[in-house]
């Protein structure tokens, strides 16, 4: 730049030279071509002319500097503006990227924040999951411990259930022969019924025949009163006195033995229809109590083979959950490992707001400068 | 056949013993069918048919008053009166006895007379109170 101004100053210098030496010479010159006997500086109108010509020389080299400094500005200046409307322009631009790269950073920032907390958030959810999986793995060990105690109660109550099934048929066949029992009690009782109602026909007849023999011995008795009959007739009063309390006596056992054997079989009768509505009873509920059981059994083995089902899907879940686990581990350490990156990521970018707000100030600086610039052009 | 008249015939009627005292033709009969009779007594029952003889039977328990019920048992004690057979109409015969010591009822106008056996008063039914109880 020194030596380019020095140049510059230097073709001005001998610019400056010529055109101030060149009127006088040009004078001089032209005074001895037309005038070479003569002094040209002795009289005072020579002297007078010569500070003329020095003083149009001295103006004409005035207007003539001015006009080369005005020519000799606009060559120096033309390329200096150039530069200094490239170097604007430049600036300007590098302000703009100078803000946008501010601008960055502060999203950038922003994102290393969010990725922080973010990572914060994932380790703290990671280690929730992590717990919350040991707490499935811990549930799932004891599905697996109560599913089998389940399916070993299955077991037991699929036994039972047969058991009873089978007592139940037992029961079943033993009340069939309660009731084939009680029906040929019915039989017994009705054909003892028979032999009731003929005991009470031979009762009828015993207690006519006692009637009579009352009679007989009431008769017999007023007739013995009449005086005209001997001691004989009096002994064969009292034996039919004798016969007719004998003839009461059995009359009156072989009632009250057909009215307590009709009774009985009466009361038989009943016991054995109760009985035998008992045993339809019995039967009926014992059927479906084995309809029931078979049911049951049928329901338990269901339920048995669904407790397995869920035994295996426990077991594959425990494997699953360990997956989870390792899974989570693993992220957990990809979360601390993101949480370092992110934290280099943000010491990287508080760097770099440094070096933007460097570079900011560096811009003001040069925007500074390229006003100086401008202004000095 | 000459009749003890220290004799007299038991019978029950209703709840209580009663006693007739035995005649020649004194008997305990039962019958199956009785005719009744075109009269308006209800003192009567009506005729039974027994041994070749025809015999009005009384109902007792209306001569001896309403209180004295009596059941049908088709039981009569035939006795014999002014040349015809009659019959008590009774619910059950007893035996033949002694006549013990007859007492007479002052508060009673007709069947006063009564015997005590075990201390109860047994009212002995002569046919001389019948007919005039029973107003034939």
């Amino acid at each position: 730049m020194k030596i380019v101004e020095t140049k510059l100053y230097l073709k001005f210098l001998g610019w400056f030279i010529v055109v101030s030496i060149l009127p006088t010479w040009t004078f001089l010159s032209v005074g001895y071509i037309y005038f070479p006997d003569r002094e040209l500086l002795e009289t005072a109108v020579a002297q007078k002319t010569f500070l003329l010509g020095i003083f149009m020389s001295a103006s004409m080299l005035l207007a003539l500097s001015l006009v080369a400094t005005r020519r000799l500005s606009k060559h120096v200046t033309k390329p200096i503006q150039i530069s200094v409307g490239d170097l604007a322009k430049v600036t300007e631009s590098l302000l703009k990227s100078v803000a946008s790269l501010s601008n960055i950073s502060d999203k950038n920032k922003e994102i290393s924040r969010f990725l922080l907390t973010s990572s914060k958030e994932q380790s703290d959810g990671l280690d929730l999951g992590g717990s919350a999986v040991i707490g499935m793995v811990e549930s799932l060990d004891h599905i697996v411990i109560k599913t089998k105690a389940s399916v070993e109660d299955a077991k037991n109550i699929d036994k039972l259930a047969a058991d009873g099934k089978n007592k139940s048929a037992l029961a079943l066949e033993s009340l069939s022969t309660i009731k084939h029992l009680v029906t040929e009690n019915q039989k017994l009782s009705h054909a003892l019924d028979v032999y009731t109602s003929r005991v009470q026909d031979v009762s009828k007849g015993m207690g006519v025949l006692a009637e009579t023999a009352k009679f007989l011995s009431l008769n017999v008795s007023i007739e013995a009163s009449k005086e005209s009959f001997g001691d004989e007739f009096l002994e064969l009063v009292s034996q039919i006195r004798e016969l007719n309390i004998t003839t009461e006596q059995a009359a009156g056992s072989v009632n009250s033995l057909a009215i307590e054997m009709h009774g009985q079989i009466k009361h038989s009768r009943e016991s054995s229809v109760y009985e035998s509505k008992e045993a339809d009873k019995s039967i009926d509920i014992i059927g479906q109590t084995v309809n029931f059981l078979t049911r049951i059994a049928d329901r338990v083995g269901s339920i048995s083979s669904s407790v397995r089902v869920i035994s295996k899907e426990t077991k594959a879940n425990y494997q699953e959950a360990d997956n989870i686990l390792k899974m989570i581990k693993s992220l957990d350490q990809e979360s601390k490992s993101l949480f370092d990156k992110t934290d280099e990521m943000s010491q990287i970018i508080n760097q770099q707001l440094l070096i933007t707000k460097s570079l900011n100030k560096s811009s003001e600086s040069l925007n500074k400068v390229t006003k100086n610039l401008k202004d000095l052009v | 056949m000459s009749v003890n008249n220290r004799k007299i015939i038991l019978f029950r009627l209703g709840d209580s013993l009663w006693a007739m005292p035995l005649s020649e033709d004194s008997q305990f009969v039962s019958f199956d069918e009785i005719v009744s009779l075109p009269i308006n007594n209800k003192n009567v029952i009506g005729l039974i048919y027994n041994a070749g003889r025809i015999i009005t039977v009384l109902n007792t328990g209306k001569i001896l008053g309403e209180s004295c019920k009596q059941s049908k048992n088709n039981l009569c004690l035939i006795f014999y009166s002014n040349g015809d057979f009659y019959a008590l109409a009774v619910d059950e015969g007893n035996e033949t006895i002694d006549m013990p010591k007859v007492m007479a009822d002052k508060n009673k106008k007709i069947f006063k007379e009564y015997v005590k056996i075990h201390n109860n008063r047994i009212y002995i039914l002569k046919s001389e109170d019948i007919w005039k109880a029973a107003k034939i």
